[in-house]
């Protein structure tokens, strides 16, 4: 899970053009400067990339913070 | 201009959508870019395409302000009155509509109609340039292959539909097709739709291709920028032919169809033949012993011949070095450049001494097509006659300087010379080559104001302009119009808003010809006074004292440009003393 959160933060300060965020799971699209759909669209993208996961379109619809993300990757990782 | 490694083909895809920001930064110090208002109206989703697509325009020098409409609201956008569109009043307009647009319920005429009616109000409406996407194939055929052949068919509707937006650009000068069709083939369909982008995200194809749709808009853009490259630089050994001919003799070169990288490098030179045909212009630079290799280009039976070539540096010097020549000879710059070698040392000698110059990624004949295909380098939006001609032009001059090379003084070589010129009014049958040339010369350009095809008509039928265009003519033969003049009449005085000229015809005095014209022009309007601008680039040094030599007085200097006066005397004196038979009577 610590190794998701390191990936997933790399992603997001790659998004955002920022390298000094951090991130936590509680965190939500209300915490960071710039996180609207675009964003999220990218995020998701980038995520599915990196983990090599295809998200299905329900799962991604009842993402509400970065924790949520995470735990999809995870439970998509260990379908694997 | 900076060249960035991930923006040429093949692109780096995912690097490019990650890395938005921080290659924007990476041009920020650019400098003298064209500034150009972009409007994209929405059928599908925009998101980042605005953003990548400004990535690629910054690359070939082009800063673009961009309007984004609503999602899918182009008809209506474009149709109703839209008072942030008039404000904006965009330069070029994108309509980004895939195949999700089509409402297959209707006839082809009826959908075709409906994006006819709208490019007519558009064009009457902002007078600007209209980018229009045609449609890709959709990702499923109900009839299965009798799609394409049955009149209920999506893929007969579709391909019909392109056909007929085809057909409509080939009528319409300012209306290009940003061909999506072709490019989602390249791709491939089933890459290109992603269903999960469109129902989330109304995405029209899949985010991962966004950069290449952006690349494929860029190159209509920089191509009506001016930005086209305009000269290959090739190398011979391995890159025209197999095998290096000074080891092997030019009777034991793979060229042609009896092996099969014969077969190859003869189809390459066959499609560096059919870009010379459309106006590009060819050069060699070979580490060679230039006898044996003018002997091979001028006697072996190949699709390319010494005479295709209008300058080559054979012999064993740097690379860049032979470059430099070439660039001082044919009047370019580097930027105007594309180099291809199959030698990755000499690809990097090149770059490191020419930064601005443009290489391809590979160094193997099998990807040389591909490669200068796919990277746009010579995207021809509009195809003048002139095109077809510019090598046989660049040969006469050759010849002018082999010529010159007898005179002592230079003044008797250019009488010499028996050189003509027809100067007149903007014509209709001239409009595009006055608009190629005003949009893409460098050098001498004085303010670098760009003028489209529609303003350059308005202008020739407006009392309150004068304007002028020059072709010259000599006994080595023709250079076809070669420059165009720009001047507003107000208070008693014309000021010239722009005046170009080829880098073809530089020194040989025809701007004392067009001038003597202007004056005859003003003098018939009672103009006592002409005043000039001339406005500094990184490129148009060689017109920094133009007006001086032509008697003209500095006004102003202002932080970035010049303002000059010339009174006209009544005892007027012709500055073309018969250097140039000055035939076309021009009545401004």
């Amino acid at each position: 899970m610590d190794k998701i959160m390191e990936k997933i933060t790399i992603i997001f300060r790659d998004v955002f053009d920022n390298d000094d965020l951090s991130i936590s799971p509680d965190m939500s699209s209300a915490d960071i400067d710039g996180w609207d759909s675009l964003a999220q669209i990218n995020l998701i993208v980038a995520m599915e990339k990196e983990f090599s996961v295809k998200f299905i379109i329900d799962d991604i619809l009842k993402l509400q913070n970065i924790g949520d993300m995470a735990n999809l990757i995870e439970k998509y990782r260990a379908r694997k | 201009m900076k060249i960035i490694d991930e923006l040429i083909y093949p692109l780096d895809r995912n690097f490019i959508l990650k890395n938005k920001k921080k290659i924007k930064r990476a041009f920020s110090k650019e400098k003298n870019l064209i500034k150009i208002k972009l409007a994209i109206l929405s059928g599908v989703t925009v998101g980042d395409i605005k953003d990548i697509i400004d990535l690629f325009l910054l690359s070939n020098g082009i800063e673009a302000e961009i309007y984004v409409g609503q999602y899918n609201r182009f008809y209506e956008d474009a149709l109703f009155e839209n008072k942030d569109l008039e404000m904006f009043h965009p330069d070029v307009i994108l309509i980004h509509t895939t195949s999700k647009n089509i409402n297959f319920a209707n006839s082809i005429e009826n959908e075709y109609e409906k994006y006819h009616a709208l490019w007519k109000h558009l064009k009457e409406k902002f007078a600007c340039k209209i980018i229009q996407n045609n449609f890709d194939l959709l990702d499923y055929r109900i009839l299965g292959n009798k799609d394409c052949y049955d009149l209920s068919g999506r893929v007969y509707f579709l391909q019909k539909i392109n056909m007929l937006f085809s057909e409509y650009a080939m009528s319409e000068k300012s209306f290009f097709i940003n061909d999506i069709n072709y490019l989602s083939a390249q791709i491939g369909l089933e890459q290109w739709h992603n269903s999960s982008h469109w129902y989330l995200y109304k995405y029209g194809f899949a985010i991962e291709y966004i950069p290449d749709y952006a690349y494929n808009f860029s190159k209509i853009m920089k191509s009506l920028c001016g930005k086209n490259k305009k000269c290959l630089v090739l190398d011979l050994d391995n890159t025209l032919w197999g095998g290096i001919i000074g080891d092997v003799g030019q009777d034991y070169l793979a060229i042609n169809s009896e092996s099969p990288l014969g077969d190859a490098y003869e189809d390459f030179q066959k499609y560096v033949k059919a870009l010379k045909n459309i106006g590009i212009v060819l050069t060699l630079v070979s580490k060679n012993e230039e006898s044996i290799a003018v002997k091979a280009l001028s006697s072996l039976n190949m699709p390319l011949h010494e005479n295709d070539f209008v300058a080559f540096r054979i012999n064993w010097n740097r690379k860049s070095d032979n470059i430099k020549e070439i660039l001082a000879e044919l009047n370019l710059f580097s930027d105007a450049l594309v180099f291809v070698d199959d030698n990755s040392f000499e690809k990097y000698e090149v770059t490191q001494s020419l930064p601005s110059i443009t290489t391809i990624k590979s160094e193997y004949i099998i990807d040389f097509i591909r490669h200068i295909d796919r990277n746009g380098f010579f995207e021809a939006t509009s195809l003048v006659l002139d095109d077809q001609f510019r090598t046989s032009y660049y040969q006469a001059d050759k010849k002018r300087q082999n010529e010159s090379q007898k005179f002592e003084n230079y003044d008797a070589y250019l009488r010499s010379l028996n050189m003509r010129s027809i100067v007149e009014t903007f014509s209709a049958k001239n409009v595009e080559r006055i608009c190629q040339l005003i949009n893409k010369t460098n050098q001498f350009n004085l303010t670098q104001k760009k003028y489209s095809i529609e303003e350059i008509l308005e202008m020739r039928d407006d009392a309150n302009y004068i304007t002028m265009s020059a072709t010259l003519d000599d006994k080595f033969g023709s250079n076809g119009l070669v420059s165009a003049l720009v001047a507003h009449v107000d208070d008693g005085s014309a000021t010239i808003d722009n005046w170009v000229m080829s880098c073809r015809v530089f020194k040989r005095n025809l701007e004392l010809g067009i001038f003597d014209s202007l004056v005859a022009a003003c003098s018939k309007r009672q103009l006592r006074k002409i005043v000039g601008k001339y406005r500094k680039t990184e490129k148009n040094a060689f017109v920094a004292q133009l007006y001086d030599s032509l008697g003209f007085l500095k006004q102003a200097s202002k932080p970035d440009y010049n303002v000059y006066e010339y009174f006209i005397e009544p005892g007027y004196l012709k500055k073309n003393k018969n250097y140039i038979l000055v035939e076309g009577v021009f009545n401004g």
